[in-house]
């Protein structure tokens, strides 16, 4: 060996020196373009139209092998401060970069066809091809189902072997725990031991999926990516006292098994389908979920911050690709220009969230029964006075405009010049009043009047129902007429019927709202094809929907499979489950997601599934047992049903190559999300108050509903979701939670009220079930809170804790708060 | 992981990634190193001043806005104000308040503050602060998180994440409020994991800190005993998941928060001279007092971020009724920190950041009016820096004329994170979080360290 050490050594040398380094794009070439040239050179608005994002147009403006000669490396390397590329402002080339350029054009511009697709539309990129249903690899004894034989192929190839099947009572604890967020009672936990039959485990998979505890869970998950809150956020963060419908819209959702391609309709356009219908116009709380600055008078900035807020909502949630940047520029690495975005917001701007009037009869009629009779009237005179007032304040600020500007500020919105915009923006400014300035305006001699009249208003409305409502999004320009409720706020914004109906997109130069570009279509990005004009004119969001749930949609279905693994497992099949785009990560199991797509979108597979409970079934079909498409619950069947679902959370063997799971080796326990760590308590402490939907609960310790129903305050968000990292803002779409592990925690579950009362109920059920043997209620604790009995060295530890306590008043109830507090406690395993 | 550094994710993300999985408080897996770093300062203390103090009758004097009493702004003045609400262009308002010189360095200081005037040579003003938005809550998101949605991390969150702490036995980022309003996302964590977010802590302290009633601490030691067994077996039977390590340890450093963070919050032991320092034997100085005390003492035991926020400064009405007292609440505190942490040899390597959200109009708001106050203005207002290797004695940056708008060396909310992570030796390039894939830095897309600012 020490012979030929160096040897070794001068061959490699020789090697480096000789092969003139090769340049790897990837590593060396694309962060130069990319840093340095793609603000300009690069999509369909190139500067000059000089591309440097495909590779033919690089070609063309370079002679390959002469890298010094070409223009690309002289302005990048030049002197000339006139023609130096990036120019004045830019940050320039190191000289190095300059050579690697140089080199990179002697070798033959290699090129990534990954990172930068042929045509320049980066259709080549995987997630933009159209699903197609791989073939299933051959199935192994392990199997169980088509996920499984994907599985195994992957750990056949890395040389890899799962991990056993989990125990019983541990997979019915993962089972309930992931499909209801509840841990199994000990009853079920006993019945299901006893439940010798071959498909006891399926059939309690049914009829979890079946309990309206599911539709909490999932529903929850989906709140997530919605950004739902019940506040408005911003600065004063105004309650929007019936958003909870839309949560509660959600949770039957997925209790229904609603098809996920009838969810995403009713959620984008559900004030536009016909025939009319509540449940479609609470749907669209989704677009309504966005955040809403009522105390800012900029009226341009407000509402283009909520458009924005909708489209990248929307852009998040079903394609699953980060349009944030587009609103600004062109995104750099997907290809959604910056015209794209807003022809993509185009789709949602004859519409805003608004409260509406809902057409349930019996609301309406508990409403007006409770409607004393001159309530109306007294309302028009208390409005009429405030409208003369806004007249008064109105007429006192045109005289302050300059001619240009009131021609500007009178012109319809859809009308103004790009300068006219400009000036008409500024001029709203002067037309926003709050409520203490309007009355304020109202002459001296009929204020008291006034006063008088605003006094009964309120006295009358103290008492009265509010009628049937929903805070929901609404366009006046589609089929139906919804009755819009006045806004909370300093400065809401109006609702406007005929400023919406003519509503049109227009680009924004670097995003800002005072600044109009030219206007746009409304559409698509350009990378997905065409945009389907006419019906985008007569129903702009159905017609998006539509799009998005087509069969050869590349996204949507994959979004949504991802999605769902992610929350089964902790982790997607794509990690960057909220981007699919040329950056995301690439798919761990590429034809396995795209089978479960397949899937979802035409069920093949039956799934072990069929116990009658859960989910509507194929209407159309001959086999009765096949699920319809779309069925989010026939996917979930699928996969909790699946031997790489029921895979014990030990490997030792795969564990060191396979750390991640990345191969799904076992099962990865996790730590229970926020929402469970809260219900799972109550649950096991008996006091969990199973009441379902309706308005939000205002304080978390002065109830035990579960978490889903507690108020989502976008500025006072719940201590628990704040501490185990809940989308306590609900700023923005949240595809992936993260897990903080805080002394702050810690403190919370030994100190706080909350989980103290809990073991305080808890140990009450123990000395019911136990009374007062002291064994019999360790057993009893134990069972009760974590579904199983001590070991023996847990007992010791326990016998321990009862004698170091001796004498305390409260040791049974530290017990149960102490077992209420342990990692396994608090773990999705 | 290979994989991951192959997508082109650098080491320092690496890092946060696998802080993501669950490390605790104190300096395990930051991206930065705080020993590598050159900067001076190591800590940070933010005082906030909610609402908007003025610029004009604090710290940027203007003998022309005297003289223009009542009249409009001036042609060529207000062809340079940004059109942004509420910025009304007649009836300027002379400042009721003189200015002195203070110091060797003879930085002007309005009336308002002799005690912090007291201390102009360790202080740089920056008169050319500016942003566009006049409204509350989202002007303070500016300026303490850089947007004005709210929805990315706090410069303080930042900073955590960057540096960690210098202490576990503590947050690492503590936030204090005198009176009750705040804005929590002035110190939220956005994107970032939420143990980077400022803890909220009252005068008891860190939340949760506190035993529940009728738990000895005898039968609490044995809880903890019994929890750390059980939790040690149910790891046993996991290796490998670090997961359940840090929550292990997070009930250990629970365990020793519980005992450290009531000794930090307890002022008993600090002498009458300290606290008089601070006006704590005065009644309208006492409350911020107490709160600016705290801060040294956190500081001294490592704490990274110490935010405390005085709201209440939305002169409307009055100026002068509001303004004064005001000033009189914070002006002693805020002086006996500075030489506090001077005299004990911390000042050096505490930055300390004092300023508002924006600044008011240097017209009135209620032009006539026997008591007139000033509106919020976005445009042109004063923020200072001391400590932390910061060059006293000097002022940076003009408004115009009358102080209505920045003019001179105009400096965004980005610049002032900028140079504030510069302080701590963080070129903000070098600072950033993969979310949603992307790669986002503290000044979003732009800001530049103010030259000059530090010695």
């Amino acid at each position: 060996m020490r012979i030929t050490y160096p040897v070794a050594v001068v061959f490699l040398a020789a090697e480096v020196a000789s092969a003139a380094e090769p340049v790897d794009f990837r590593t060396d070439i694309y962060p130069i373009l990319h840093d340095h040239c793609f603000r300009c050179h690069q999509g369909a608005d190139a500067k000059s139209g000089v591309r440097l994002d495909i590779r033919t147009e690089v070609l063309a403006r370079v002679k390959v092998g002469h890298g010094g000669e070409s223009l690309l490396v002289k302005l990048t390397g030049g002197d000339d401060p006139d023609r130096v590329m990036p120019p004045r402002g830019g940050r320039r080339l190191t000289a190095k970069q300059v050579a690697l350029l140089s080199e990179w054009i002697d070798q033959g511009v290699k090129w990534d066809d990954q990172l930068l697709p042929p045509d320049g539309k980066r259709a080549g990129h995987w997630a933009f091809r159209a699903v197609k249903r791989p073939e299933v690899p051959k199935r192994s004894e392990w199997a169980r189902n088509p996920i499984d034989a994907f599985v195994a192929a992957r750990h056949r190839a890395q040389g890899l072997a799962s991990a056993p099947e989990a125990d019983r009572r541990t997979l019915l604890r993962r089972l309930s725990l992931d499909l209801t967020g509840l841990p199994p009672a000990a009853e079920e936990i006993d019945s299901f031991l006893a439940d010798t039959r071959p498909d006891a485990y399926e059939r309690r998979v049914d009829q979890l999926l079946a309990s309206p505890a599911y539709g909490e869970r999932w529903g929850r998950h989906w709140l997530d990516i919605a950004r739902y809150a019940d506040s408005e956020g911003y600065e004063n963060d105004y309650v929007r006292p019936y958003a909870w419908r839309y949560r509660d819209y959600v949770i039957r959702s997925f209790n229904d098994d609603k098809p996920f391609d009838r969810f995403v309709l009713e959620q984008l356009a559900g004030d536009e389908l016909t025939p009319y219908s509540d449940e479609h116009l609470i749907a669209t709380g989704f677009l309504a979920a966005a955040r809403l600055s009522s105390n800012e008078e900029d009226k341009a900035r407000q509402l283009n911050d909520m458009y924005v807020d909708i489209a990248n909502a929307t852009g998040s949630a079903f394609l699953g690709l980060t349009f944030n940047c587009a609103q600004c520029h062109a995104h750099k690495f997907d290809p959604i220009t910056h015209h794209d975005y807003y022809r993509f917001q185009g789709f949602f701007l004859k519409g805003m969230p608004y409260g509406l009037a809902l057409r349930d009869t019996t609301g309406i009629k508990a409403y007006e029964d409770a409607r004393p009779p001159e309530y109306e009237e007294v309302r028009l005179r208390v409005r009429a006075y405030l409208d003369a007032a806004r007249g008064k304040l109105n007429a006192a600020a045109r005289a302050t405009l300059s001619p240009n500007q009131l021609a500007a500020y009178d012109t319809p919105p859809d009308r103004r010049t790009p300068e006219q915009h400009g000036l008409a923006v500024e001029a709203d400014l002067k037309f926003q009043y709050s409520m203490a300035q309007l009355e304020k305006a109202i002459p001296a001699a009929d204020k008291p009047t006034y006063a008088d009249l605003k006094k009964k208003v309120v006295a009358i409305e103290r008492k009265l129902p509010d009628p049937p409502q929903t805070w929901g999004f609404y366009s006046p320009a589609g089929p139906h007429r919804v009755h819009v409720l006045p806004m909370d706020g300093f400065y809401p914004p109006a609702f406007d019927r005929l400023t919406l109906t003519r509503a049109r997109a227009f680009l924004l130069p670097a995003g800002d709202p005072r600044r109009r570009g030219p206007a746009v279509e409304v559409g698509w990005p350009a990378v997905f094809g065409p945009t389907a004009k006419d019906a985008v004119a007569e129903r702009p969001r159905t017609t998006l929907a539509k799009w998005l749930t087509d069969p050869t949609h590349p996204l949507t279905a994959r979004v949504w499979v991802n999605r769902i693994w992610h929350y089964h497992f902790g982790r997607g099949i794509v990690e960057t489950g909220g981007d699919f785009g040329v950056r995301g990560s690439p798919p761990s199991h590429p034809e396995l997601l795209d089978w479960l797509a397949a899937e979802l979108m035409t069920p093949t597979s039956r799934a072990g599934g069929g116990h009658g409970a859960g989910g509507p079934k194929n209407k159309t079909g001959d086999d009765p047992h096949l699920s319809q498409p779309w069925s989010t619950k026939h996917l979930q069947r699928l996969i909790v049903t699946s031997a790489t679902y029921r895979q014990a959370a030990r490997n030792d063997a795969a564990q060191k190559r396979d750390p991640d799971n990345r191969w799904l080796t076992r099962w990865k326990p996790r730590r229970l999300e926020a929402e469970a760590v809260r219900d799972a308590m109550l649950a096991v402490s008996g006091e969990l108050d199973r009441a379902g939907g309706g308005k939000p609960e205002g304080d978390e310790n002065k109830n035990t509903r579960r978490a889903v129903y507690q108020i989502q305050k976008r500025q006072k968000p719940s201590a628990v979701q704040v501490i185990f990292d809940g989308p306590a803002g609900a700023t923005e779409s949240c595809p992936v939670r993260t897990t903080s592990e805080t002394p702050l925690a810690a403190l919370f579950l030994l100190n706080n009220d909350f989980p103290l009362a809990r073991a305080k109920a808890l140990a009450v059920r123990v000395r019911t079930g136990a009374g007062d043997d002291r064994a019999k209620q360790i057993d009893t604790a134990f069972r009760l809170a974590l579904g199983r009995l001590p070991t023996v060295g847990q007992r010791k530890a326990v016998d321990d804790y009862f004698r170091k306590t001796e004498g305390e008043a409260d040791q049974l109830i530290l017990l149960c708060h102490t077992i209420l507090c342990t990692t396994e406690f608090l773990a999705l395993e | 992981m290979l994989a991951r550094c192959g997508l082109g994710v650098g080491s320092l993300a690496l890092t946060a990634l696998l802080a993501d999985e669950g490390r605790l408080c104190g300096r395990d897996n930051t991206p930065l190193d705080p020993k590598k770093l050159t900067g001076k300062a190591k800590s940070l203390i933010l005082l906030f001043m909610g609402g908007g103090p003025s610029q004009v009758d604090t710290f940027d004097p203007k003998p022309l806005l005297s003289k223009l009493n009542g009249q409009s702004v001036p042609e060529e003045i207000a062809r340079g104000i940004p059109k942004v609400a509420r910025a009304p262009l007649t009836g300027l308002l002379g400042s009721p308040y003189t200015f002195k010189k203070y110091g060797q360095s003879g930085l002007p200081v309005s009336d308002l503050f002799p005690h912090v005037g007291a201390c102009a040579d360790d202080i740089c003003v920056i008169r050319s602060c500016r942003h566009d938005s006049p409204i509350h809550a989202p002007a303070e998101y500016i300026a303490t998180t850089g947007s004005a949605i709210g929805d990315r991390p706090s410069v303080g969150a930042w900073l955590h994440y960057g540096l960690g702490s210098e202490t576990r036995d503590l947050p690492g980022y503590v936030v204090m409020k005198a009176g009750d309003t705040g804005r929590p996302a002035a110190w939220s964590n956005g994107f970032l994991p939420a143990r980077h977010q400022g803890i909220v802590c009252g005068a008891a302290g860190v939340p949760n800190v506190a035993m529940p009633a009728g738990v000895s601490s005898r039968a609490r030691a044995a809880q903890l005993d019994l929890l750390g067994e059980l939790n040690r077996r149910h790891a046993a039977g996991h290796p490998g998941d670090t997961g359940l390590d840090a929550r292990v340890r997070s009930f250990e450093l629970a365990a020793r928060m519980q005992i450290a963070a009531p000794e930090a919050f307890d002022l008993a032991r600090e002498l009458p001279a300290t606290k008089q320092l601070y006006g704590l034997d005065d009644e309208d100085t006492a409350e911020f007092g107490g709160l600016c005390l705290i801060a040294r003492r956190l500081v001294e035991r490592g704490v990274r971020i110490v935010q405390l926020r005085h709201g209440g400064w939305d002169a409307h009405e009055s100026l002068k009724k509001n303004h004064t007292p005001q000033a009189r609440q914070t002006d002693k505190p805020i002086a006996g920190l500075l030489q506090d942490l001077k005299r004990t040899e911390l000042l050096d390597s505490t930055l300390v950041v004092w300023g508002g959200e924006f600044g008011r109009t240097p017209t009135a708001e209620n032009p006539g009016s026997p008591s007139p106050g000033r509106n919020h203005s976005p445009s042109g207002y004063s923020v200072w820096f001391a400590g932390g290797g910061v060059k006293g004695g000097q002022a940076i940056g003009a408004t115009d004329e009358v102080g209505y708008a920045a003019v001179e060396r105009p400096v965004s909310p980005h610049d002032l994170h900028a140079t504030l992570l510069h302080a701590f030796g963080i070129d903000q390039h070098a600072l950033y979080y993969v979310h949603d894939n992307r790669k986002e830095l503290v000044t979003v897309n732009g800001g530049e360290v103010i030259a000059g600012v530090f010695k």
